[in-house]
């Protein structure tokens, strides 16, 4: 086990290396390099010359790379042109903002989704399981920043019981944290509520139509012992890669909620550092975001050995 | 000398045109069909409206939907404009109408561009085999790896604002979706015994990818790119919403979601419907997508990016 977590440890690095090339490429290969990025098409030659030689990007493209990774390593990621912070510095300091939505939507799907999924099963076919069946596909359908919108109009406009914007830590404010919190969390996970939901139902009705359910009703277990005992631990596996799928689609849902509700997470990092233009910013956001999503893998991977004993590394 | 070809292909029509005919049969994909034809028409009127009428259409049945006209500013839902106005008094159901062809252009553009490149890099990696594919798939796994969300964010961001780059920013994030789908079937096709059969009569290379190979490999492709179209229609919208979409006066759902925020207050008409119009195209591409799942390949995952 501790090898296995050591040997995928050691498997980031190639992944990890990918992604810094894709994103220094990214930035590097678009149509007028990082300078035009900078100072907009209406620059002129002197300018760019100028700030090309200063920021060393006349350099060869391999050069500069080796470079970017040098600092990278040592854990500088640039400075924001906009406002001359260091990005590693403003990132840890934002990254518990988006930790908090995050793991409240997690928390918010998983408490939503068991239930009714594993309810829609049991009664297939039944008025619970068609509706449960129309609210997925409403739920997939449904951007979650409009889904916040709503939620806004609702809880924070008309009845005024949640605020409206910005969103202390819970470490600060346990319980102005959590009310914060809530509006976002949910319509982050309303999408992956509704997926989660479909797949628990699907697995669940799959695994009641096997033998050893039959065996058990068979030998008068009764229904429920049946339910959480024995077939609930075979949803949990499929259940566990979507949890983790959800992780990766709930940062990349950061950027528009935490938009929305002005919480100053990593996602509204990003969108900030993509409208100023501000590339070491945007630079330096997707690599984050890349070690997140590195790192939430490897946490799924090893919760199925937890889960299913039959998995051995 | 009559070409052998398409051996594959006599199956393949009978099976096709009973799974159409089960599609038509499901109520759930006729609620779906029905939203993407009125998606269609409407799109074609506004293109025709906006060409070759000036908005003359339009502007005579509820108003223009880029001049401002301050004096019927915020105005709530009514018989003259049965969806409101906006901050500039333009007619919020005149918009919602145009902003239709912003949403099926990056939903189609999109599809249509990494469709056809994904097919064919699957198709290679799988037909080629050895260092080709390998290289491929790699350079495809370093895209799969961050949500594709957040790609197509990034993308567009570096790549600069503005449709043609969401379009192009999607497209780029779907392709290895697709080329990854292709390789899968194209490998479990190619093992079968009429490939083999058409080896073995002496058929041309080109001739076992087109007419052997890639009809039988389209059906996961076909349910991907109805799911695609969903996700796309929605990322756009979410995109414009963040305002790196369209520029106005030109209209988007999301970017109209975007101007209404700041009257969440005073005026809810301007969130509440531009929401309504992408989600019920986003149903109308899902309800289709499960239809044509159904009826096709009921075992078939669609690939959440």
């Amino acid at each position: 086990m501790l090898s296995y977590i050591a040997r995928r440890l050691l498997g980031l690095v190639p992944t990890l290396l990918a992604a810094t090339a894709l994103v220094f490429l990214m930035i590097h290969l678009a149509p007028g390099g990082p300078v035009e990025y900078l100072f907009g098409p209406y620059a002129s030659y002197e300018d760019i010359a100028h700030a090309e030689q200063a920021l060393g990007l006349d350099r060869p493209l391999t050069e500069q790379y080796i470079r970017y990774v040098g600092r990278m390593i040592r854990g500088d990621l640039g400075k924001s042109i906009r406002t001359g912070r260091p990005v590693l510095q403003v990132l840890v300091r934002r990254l518990p903002y988006t930790g908090q939505v995050v793991v409240m939507s997690m928390l918010f799907s998983a408490l939503a989704a068991f239930p009714v999924g594993l309810l829609a099963a049991i009664k297939n076919r039944s008025r619970f399981d068609s509706v449960t069946m129309i609210g997925v596909l409403v739920g997939v359908s449904m951007p979650s920043f409009w889904l916040a919108l709503m939620l806004i109009l609702v809880f924070s406009v008309s009845l005024a019981i949640l605020p409206l914007y910005g969103m202390p830590l819970v470490t600060q404010d346990f319980k102005g944290g959590l009310a914060a919190a809530l509006l976002p969390a949910v319509s982050m996970g309303a999408y992956q509520t509704a997926v989660l939901c479909r797949t628990i139902r699907g697995e669940m009705i799959e695994v009641l139509s096997q033998g050893y359910i039959r065996l058990a009703r068979g030998f008068g277990v009764s229904g429920w012992k049946i339910y959480l005992k024995y077939a609930l631990k075979n949803v949990l596996i499929p259940v566990t890669t979507l949890l983790g799928l959800q992780v990766r689609y709930g940062f990349g849902a950061a950027a528009v909620i935490e938009t929305i509700f002005a919480i100053p997470g990593i996602g509204q990092y990003l969108v900030m550092g993509i409208l100023s233009r501000d590339y070491p910013v945007v630079q330096g956001t997707l690599l984050m975001f890349a070690l997140l999503f590195s790192a939430v893998n490897l946490i799924v991977d090893v919760t199925y050995t937890v889960l299913d004993p039959r998995i051995k590394w | 000398m009559h070409s052998p070809g398409r051996l594959s292909g006599k199956i393949t029509q009978v099976y096709r045109s009973r799974s159409l005919r089960r599609l038509r049969a499901d109520p759930a994909s006729r609620v779906g069909l029905g939203i993407i034809v009125l998606l269609i028409v409407t799109t074609t009127v506004v293109i025709i409206d906006k060409q070759f009428l000036r908005r003359a259409l339009i502007t005579r049945l509820w108003g223009d939907p880029y001049m401002a006209d301050l004096r019927s500013s915020l105005e709530s839902p009514s018989l003259a404009h049965p969806f409101g106005t906006d901050h500039l008094g333009r007619d919020t159901l005149a918009r919602v109408i145009y902003g239709t062809q912003t949403s099926v252009l990056v939903g189609l553009a999109s599809v249509a561009i990494s469709l056809p490149l994904g097919t064919v890099f699957g198709m290679l990696s799988a037909y080629l085999g050895g260092t080709f594919d390998e290289i491929v798939m790699r350079i495809m796994d370093v895209f799969l790896t961050p949500p594709a969300n957040i790609l197509a964010l990034g993308l567009v961001g570096i790549l600069g604002r503005g449709l043609e780059n969401i379009i192009l920013g999607i497209g780029i994030v779907y392709t290895p979706i697709f080329a990854r789908l292709m390789r899968g079937s194209a490998l479990k096709i190619k093992r079968m015994e009429f490939v083999e059969a058409a080896t073995a009569i002496g058929e041309s290379q080109l001739n076992i990818i087109f007419r052997e190979l890639l009809p039988n490999c389209l059906t996961p492709l076909v349910i991907q790119a109805t799911f695609s179209i969903a996700l796309a229609i929605m990322w756009e919208a979410g995109m414009s919403f963040l305002g790196l979409g369209v520029m106005p006066p030109a209209s988007s759902w999301g970017l109209m979601l975007h101007e209404g925020q700041q009257y969440l207050r005073e005026a809810w008409w301007l969130s509440i419907f531009p929401g309504v119009a992408i989600m019920l195209t986003t149903l109308g591409f899902n309800l289709v997508g499960n239809g044509l799942r159904d009826a096709l390949d009921p075992k078939y995952q669609a690939v959440q990016p």
